[in-house]
């Protein structure tokens, strides 16, 4: 049995570097653990989005409401189901219970479409109707949650546990809700069946009074909404992951490179080559689980970590709401496990297809590893190109977010594919320039380190360009927002009143005391296929001297005031394809031309702004209750007590214009910090390869170190050589990675966030953080180069000797 | 008959042409007997050395081991012979630097018929090895390693010892040594010693020996 002795022989390898051992694991752990703590987190939210979709909510069906936004009554109801209509109504309101604020859902169990005794993907869902919730007392669903808001509450029917009904929420026979919310008789909806009866009878001859609502899908919507955020997530687990790879691509090939003698003697000792190259995978596969065991814990610790601010995100930039702490779930552990295992056999591959190929008379000196022979510098040159080349075809031919991704990846590898050849050009030159033999040598020397070091440099390549093309976009995204934010809450109070007889006082109240009182309203709709919203938007200077257009044609504001044209977002524009000149359908009031589009950064939803009449027409039902409100910046702080005093006002009812801006950058900032915390990480991973390769090859510098070394220069000397080299490798990467990261950051604004989120962005410069980025660069390579410099300045001369006994 | 070589013929090709390094050499080699094969550099004898114990392929001819022809054998049917028939001793020793001496000892025999602790324990105290049993290879002088690599090739009791140039880094003292020994552990075994040399001095302590010259045998004695 020839399996367990060779085991232990190259496990052996390990026992007397443990140092090399914990690197090993170190990069396979952490590229497994962002991978995995990624993926940990888009399939959280994806769970969430699901959940949400479950979720009992009368918006997720089309439903009949009234024209004038009353209620609808039970004649209505009686005559929709006479003339063939599947409808259901509902009865809905908040009422207080036990100091809490909850959203009575009134149904009626036995017309409803929503699924009862379904189960949910949790295991929970809504348990089947039974007499108990039609009779007597009824019942309430409520979730677990609610029902431990609501133990010692009192006015409610008994309770009975339903995942699928939201938070604070109670759903009830309509009955029920009647006699809660002191509504008899009334309907505020009438939910339709998915599938109604061919012969019915039309709704026009029903009744004129009603007004068909579409179906609401916030989780479908969310759900794919978010997929560009969960790609671009994924994209950077991924570049974290290939830039882990490159560490157990470089540990794996020097440990084979440092065994080679003792692969030959075991060759000669009688182990076959197949036996060699299982024992060598087997040795890679328990290393391969061991560090993705680590990397799935890690990937825990990161999702938990990173997950309020991804939520933040996605509640910022989508209106997605995702909640809950990532857990340890065995499909976790398998495709954690997976990963690394597939990462450490990619990884490794090369280096086995080498020992498997390996005569047993090949020189057993351990050759620098990952020592590029000229006809691989020369395929790897070709292959940076051919991928610049499809890069440029895809940005010119292509469409869709996959292909902008594809577009970016593919430049972003043929950057760093070129690398190597681009630092033989001008190490070159230096070379050429050098006048002195030390200096010549120097340069020399380092093209000769470069073959060694190109891994390691390519991913700090990446890891440089990501963050100078992640910090512009962010930098760009964070003035343009600014800026925008100062364009469009441009009034100084806003205000929100609570009912029709405290907006007639509060506007008597501020006449003469507010130079402008602009009134403000919103109402959902579906605009040209999309589900968004409708703003009304007074005619005034403030407006027309600070909106924030992208563009507009002459007299916009003319013809909007008097109701002859609206304006839509860019959202709008981008996703239905409408320009300036286009109609656009409106309910009631039919197709109205567009006259402007105007940027709305952060906005989720598509919108349309009318003027305030034209609104009026299209929901009249929806009051006047939000009004921007203009004083003279000395009147503001006065103005906001006096109204809070006046009126009892909340805090949150009377904002004033730097509070919103305030939040409005919290959320921001808040937003980013999921993309700034993968960026310090991906480039902590790529410190690590450099720290690395350095260390690593330090070892095995000596044959070319020595004869430096005994021709005069000192140990020390060469010490402060590799430092400089390695100060110098790493300026020069940092120098190539600002073009690669600029031209990142321009296709991140100009490809990814226009597919992704619908809006383009200005392009701006941050010189300062990019020096900072290179400075920072130069530490990291600096730290990494100083153990091995160390090391060499100390190293014993009798070491240096063996190099010229061949004792090596 | 322990080994048989006949006819063997090896080429390699170059970039002036294919290079004719041995040519049609014969010989035989008893249990017990022992045998030095001279010649100048790159007259062929570490080649012809490295076909016996099946680490590369000959052109022509046939080597048989202990009845056993080389000749139709693929990679794992060789290995397996190098397991169980040969000992091999380098002139660069090649000991396993993450193994220490003990471990080293043990690896032939546990990589073929199976460790003999006895055996492994008499070879160390023979060898004069035992105060070195925990150190690791770089922490030994040459002799203490070529030693070891001696100890490491009889340790699984191999019928055939080959040793290719066991004395070329050792000073003449410890050469003399090692000579000794080698000489003495492989006829207490009962195997069988070829030797690649260019030391008179070892040569002439060897019952047999073939002068290679040119990749033919040139003179026998």
């Amino acid at each position: 049995m020839t399996f367990w002795p060779a085991l232990t022989v190259l496990f052996s390898h390990w026992r007397r570097r443990p140092g090399q051992l914990a690197t090993l694991l170190l990069g396979l752990s952490l590229a497994t653990g962002l991978w995995t703590g990624v993926q940990a987190i888009n399939a959280e939210a994806k769970n969430s989005y699901a959940a949400s979709a479950e979720q009992i909510a009368p918006e997720q069906f089309a439903s009949l409401v009234s024209q004038d936004g009353k209620p609808l009554s039970i004649a209505d109801f009686v005559a929709l189901r006479q003339g063939g209509w599947r409808v259901s109504p509902v009865l809905r309101g908040q009422l207080e219970v036990g100091g809490r604020s909850l959203d009575i859902i009134g149904i009626e169990p036995l017309t409803t479409p929503f699924s009862f005794g379904a189960t949910d993907q949790r295991g929970g869902g809504t348990p089947a109707i039974n007499l108990d919730f039609l009779s007597g007392a009824g019942q309430a669903l409520v979730n677990s949650t609610t029902a431990e808001r609501l133990v010692d509450a009192e006015g409610l029917p008994p309770l009975v546990i339903a995942p699928s009904v939201p938070s604070d929420t109670v759903l009830v026979d309509i009955s029920i809700a009647e006699q809660l919310l002191e509504r008899s008789g009334e309907i505020d909806r009438l939910m339709l069946a998915a599938e109604q009866p061919l012969l019915r009878v039309p709704l026009t001859e029903i009744s004129q009074s009603l007004r068909l609502i579409e179906p609401r899908e916030p989780a479908a919507d969310a759900a794919q909404l978010t997929d560009s955020f969960h790609l671009s997530l994924t994209a950077f687990g991924f570049l974290s992951f290939a830039v882990g790879l490159f560490i157990v691509h470089a540990s794996v090939g020097l440990a084979f490179e440092q065994r080679r003698a003792t692969f030959r003697t075991l060759r000669t000792l009688g182990l076959s080559a197949r036996g060699l190259t299982g024992a060598l995978a087997v040795e890679l596969l328990v290393l391969a689980l061991v560090a993705g065991g680590f990397g799935v814990v890690l990937g825990y610790v990161i999702a938990a970590f990173l997950l309020p601010d991804v939520a933040a995100t996605l509640r910022g930039l989508y209106g997605a709401d995702i909640s809950g702490q990532p857990a340890l779930r065995p499909e976790w552990w398998a495709r954690g496990l997976a990963i690394a295992l597939i990462g450490t056999f990619v990884a490794a591959a090369g280096s086995l297809w080498n020992i498997m190929r390996l005569p047993v008379l090949a020189s057993a000196q351990p050759r620098a590893w990952a020592m590029q022979t000229v006809g691989s510098a020369r395929a790897q040159t070709a292959l940076a190109v051919s991928g610049l080349v499809l890069s440029a075809l895809l940005l010119a031919f292509g469409s869709g977010l996959p292909s902008a991704f594809a577009t970016l990846a593919l430049f972003l590898i043929g950057c760093a594919l070129l690398l190597p050849f681009v630092f033989r050009l001008v190490l070159k030159f230096g070379e050429a320039q050098a006048r002195s033999a030390l200096a010549q040598w120097f340069w020399a020397d380092m093209r000769q380190q470069i073959r060694g070091l190109s891994l390691a440099l390519m991913a700090l390549l990446l890891a440089l360009a990501a963050n100078v093309g992640v910090s512009t976009m962010v930098g760009s995204f964070r003035t343009t927002f600014t800026g925008w934010l100062d364009q469009r809450l441009v009034a100084e109070i806003y205000l929100r009143v609570e009912s029709d007889e405290q907006r007639r006082a509060v506007l008597q109240w501020l006449d003469g005391r507010a130079d402008a009182v602009l009134p403000i309203a919103r109402t959902d709709a579906t605009l040209a296929g999309h589900p968004g919203e409708i703003f009304a938007m007074a005619n005034h200077p403030t407006y027309r001297e600070k909106w924030p257009l992208l563009s507009a044609r002459d007299d916009h504001w003319d013809d909007l005031a008097s109701g002859r044209s609206v304006l839509i977002n860019e959202q709008l524009s981008l996703r239905a394809g409408l320009g300036l000149g286009d109609a656009i359908m409106l309910p009631r009031v039919g197709e109205l031309p567009i006259t402007a589009i105007y940027s709305d950064y952060g906005n989720p939803a598509v919108q349309v702004i009318v003027g305030l009449d034209t609104f009026s027409r299209i929901a009249p039902e929806t009051p006047f209750r939000q009004f921007a409100l203009r004083v003279p910046p000395d009147r503001v702080s006065a103005t906001i007590a006096e109204l809070r005093a006046h009126f009892g006002l909340s805090a949150e009812a009377v904002i004033d214009q730097s509070g919103i801006k305030q939040f409005s950058l919290r959320v921001f900032d808040r937003t980013f910090l999921v993309t700034d915390a993968l960026n310090v990480l991906t480039f902590a991973v790529a410190g690590l390869a450099i720290f690395t390769s350095l260390l690593t090859l330090g070892g095995m510098r000596l044959p070319q170190l020595a004869p430096v070394w005994a021709l005069g220069l000192t140990r020390s000397q060469l010490a402060w050589l590799e430092l400089a080299r390695a100060l110098l490798l790493a300026v020069l990467t940092a120098i190539l990675a600002i073009p690669v990261g600029l031209v990142l950051a321009w296709m991140l604004l100009a490809l990814v966030n226009v597919e992704a989120f619908g809006w383009r962005l200005p392009m701006l410069l941050f010189p300062l953080d990019y020096l900072r980025l290179g400075a920072l660069a130069l530490v990291a390579a600096g730290i990494a180069a100083a153990i091995p410099a160390w090391r060499l300045s100390r190293i014993a001369p009798a070491d240096l000797v063996k190099v010229f006994a061949h004792e090596r | 008959m322990l080994l048989q070589v006949e006819n063997v013929a090896k080429t390699y090709p170059t970039s002036d042409g294919p290079l004719a390094v041995l040519r049609g050499v014969s010989f035989q080699l008893q249990r017990g007997e022992t045998l030095a094969l001279t010649g100048e550099s790159g007259s062929g004898k570490s080649t012809l050395l490295h076909l016996i114990a099946g680490l590369d392929a000959f052109d022509e001819g046939e080597i048989t081991i202990d009845g056993k022809a080389l000749s139709g054998m693929n990679d794992k049917e060789r290995a397996q012979i190098r397991r169980e028939c040969i000992g091999l001793v380098f002139q660069q020793f090649n000991l396993v630097p993450s193994l220490n001496v003990r471990d080293n000892l043990r690896l032939a025999a546990r990589l073929g018929r199976g460790e003999e602790a006895s055996w492994t324990a008499e070879l160390a105290e023979r060898l004069g090895l035992e105060p070195f049993l925990n150190r690791y290879p770089e922490q030994l002088s040459g002799g203490q390693q070529q030693r070891v690599a001696i100890g490491r090739a009889l340790a699984a009791k191999p019928i055939l010892v080959l040793a290719d140039e066991p004395t070329g880094n050792l000073d003449e003292e410890t050469a003399a040594d090692v000579i000794g020994l080698l000489c003495e552990l492989t006829a207490d075994a009962g195997a069988g010693l070829l030797t690649v040399t260019h030391s008179e001095r070892f040569a002439s302590t060897m019952q047999r020996r073939l002068h290679l010259a040119a990749g033919q045998i040139a003179a026998a004695s």
